[in-house]
């Protein structure tokens, strides 16, 4: 139960295993279900719409990260749309300041740390051990990977996604729909549409409009 | 006759002073690839980058698009430093402008430099010569440059201006060093009998049967052999030719939503000379290849990637680019797991190669190589 009504987790993959075991480790009644893909892209929302009405049920929507996040980022918005609130998910083993606010089906796993002022926007995940300074605006749909830390006054665009280990220094800004999955620093400013990873340790970008 | 098979030799790909002459006589003379013209729709957009070594600058200016060394005439420093960026021609130093002709604007504090009037009107970025095709430009580093038209036949210059217009604006572009000569990755590409042995899993699986264990058609103007034949150095304009080929896959997701280039599932390959390889599976997306050098055996391997234009403007392909992106680069790396070890074991031990009979442009490209750029008599191994 989550207020007065039950809670349901939907989605697929790793991130659904994490939402029940935070569910779990919270103590929250709740069921599960893993929703049907053809493409990992689009999902088919029908039979938990079907099983949980809106007006006993709320959700926390579950996907892992891919490129952009839009997959996430859609499906929360469909169930808002269908009329159900979306819940936080925090583990008892985090610790996030009273004064940070999180904007709905946020995923805090086990030994995060979420610092004074700090805004989350809707659909973010923070895995295990993820460290978040005072101050950060991360917006919708970001994926902070496990031990990922970011650093005072940072912002993360909509749609990014940090790896496992990445670390940003204070006050960086990262872009919208950005991956930054190389593990260690960033220290320059990381344009919107920018991809890191092994191999591209200089960085992919999009061009144009 | 082992001597029709042979053309260049290890040092070819290893030696600094032959390294030199390609910059002077090959990038210094001929036409390079610089960017897309799409990238650099919005005032002082541009994007900095190296030419065989060279800083050169393409950016949007008041006048247009414009080329320059990347170098402020003060005291050198590059007047942009980021790659890609919309910013004015400002110098980060000392906050000298430059116009959009690459003329000297302001100088903040310009007493303190005390040039005399001459002297300052001498002060401006070095202009570099650009040619627009379509969407792609092109810069020349000479003083006096060809006519572009020497460098590609009518034929491709048509072509690239007509595939241009099913190029999408938006497009997604990474470099990454690979340390092997820029001439073995140009000849991998124009390789296919590589295909079945590095990409047996990635790319080999979707080429047609009939096909993937042959040679491309060869360019137009060049005559198919039973056997290599020994002819003088071709003319620079055969250098760069397109080549179609069938495959066997189906029309992506996306293809509803693009202005698709062609009807036909196929692979489509335009190589330019010296160090461009511009390719579409299937006319539903674009991928650009470029090899820069940097030393004999260092290169920046450059990607450029984009769809076919976009239906509608609003539709939003960031996630898709992002993937063909990666699934490209893995292909690539491929290649150049094996190109890194083909430059790495090259020495005076190295065998003579012994081109195959597919290999007849390689052997044109060569020749033209050998006549134009080592200026060196063939030296035939019997």
């Amino acid at each position: 139960m989550t207020g007065s009504k039950h809670l349901a987790l939907i989605g697929a993959e790793t991130s659904l295993i994490a939402a029940n075991e935070v569910a779990k480790a919270c103590g929250l009644d709740h069921e599960s279900l893993a929703l049907a893909t053809r493409d990992r892209y689009h999902f088919d929302l029908a039979p938990a719409l079907a099983r949980f009405p809106a007006s006993e049920w709320a959700f926390f929507v579950a996907l892992d990260e891919r490129a952009v996040n839009h997959a996430r980022l859609e499906l929360v918005a469909q169930v808002r749309a269908a009329g159900y609130e979306t819940v936080n998910l925090i583990s008892p083993q985090a610790s996030v300041s009273p004064s940070a606010r999180l904007h709905g089906n946020v995923l805090v796993e086990a030994h995060v740390a979420v610092a004074a002022n700090v805004s989350i926007g809707y659909a973010g995940i923070l895995r295990v051990a993820a460290l978040v300074a005072a101050d950060v605006n991360i917006e919708a749909g970001c994926t902070l990977g496990e031990r990922a830390r970011v650093g005072r006054e940072c912002t993360l665009g909509t749609g990014t996604t940090l790896g496992p280990d990445c670390v940003l220094e204070a006050r960086l800004r990262v872009g919208v729909h950005c991956e930054l999955l190389l593990a260690g620093p960033f220290v320059d400013a990381v344009p919107d549409r920018s991809f890191f990873d092994r191999l591209f340790p200089n960085g992919a970008r999009i061009l144009g409009r | 006759m082992r001597r029709d098979r042979h053309c260049l030799d290890a040092r070819h790909y290893v030696d600094e002073h032959v390294f030199q002459l390609e910059r002077e006589r090959l990038y210094g003379r001929l036409w390079i690839f610089a960017g897309f013209a799409q990238a650099l729709r919005e005032r002082h957009s541009y994007f900095a980058r190296r030419v065989a070594g060279v800083p050169v600058l393409l950016q949007n200016t008041a006048t247009g698009l414009r080329a320059f060394i990347n170098q402020c005439p003060h005291r050198g420093m590059p007047v942009q430093r980021a790659g890609f960026g919309a910013r004015a021609l400002v110098c980060p130093y000392h906050g000298w402008s430059f116009d959009g002709q690459g003329a000297l604007h302001a100088i903040p504090n310009e007493v303190e430099y005390g040039f005399e009037p001459q002297e300052r009107a001498g002060l401006s970025m070095i202009p570099v010569a650009l040619r627009q095709v379509g969407e792609l430009l092109f810069v020349n580093l000479a003083d006096d440059p060809m006519p572009i038209e020497q460098q590609f036949a009518p034929q491709m210059l048509a072509a690239l201006d007509g595939l241009s217009r099913h190029l999408d604006h938006r497009l997604i572009h990474a470099s990454f060093p690979a340390r092997c000569n820029w001439k073995l990755a140009m000849e991998n590409v124009k390789d296919a009998n590589h295909v079945q042995f590095l990409h047996a899993e990635s790319l080999f699986p979707a080429m047609r049967e009939e096909h993937a264990n042959r040679a491309p058609p060869l360019a137009p103007g060049l005559t198919p052999a039973p056997r290599i034949v020994r002819t003088a150095a071709p003319p620079l304009g055969a250098l760069s030719y397109a080549v179609k080929t069938p495959l066997d896959i189906a029309p992506g997701w996306f293809a509803p939503l693009v202005e698709r280039y062609g009807t036909d599932n196929a692979y489509y390959n335009w190589f330019l000379y010296p160090n461009v390889n511009l390719c579409s599976i299937n006319g539903l997306h674009f991928v650009l290849q470029q090899y820069d050098p940097v030393a004999p055996g260092s290169s920046d391997y450059h990607l450029w990637i984009m769809t076919a234009r976009r239906k509608h403007p609003d539709t939003d392909f960031t996630a898709l680019l992002r993937t063909l992106m990666s699934a490209e680069r893995a292909v690539v790396e491929e290649d150049l797991q094996h190109l890194q070890a083909l430059q790495g074991a090259f020495g005076p031990w190295s065998p003579p190669v012994s081109h195959g009979n597919y290999e007849q442009p390689l052997i044109d490209q060569h020749r033209w190589y050998v006549a134009n750029v080592v200026h060196e008599a063939r030296h035939d191994r019997e």
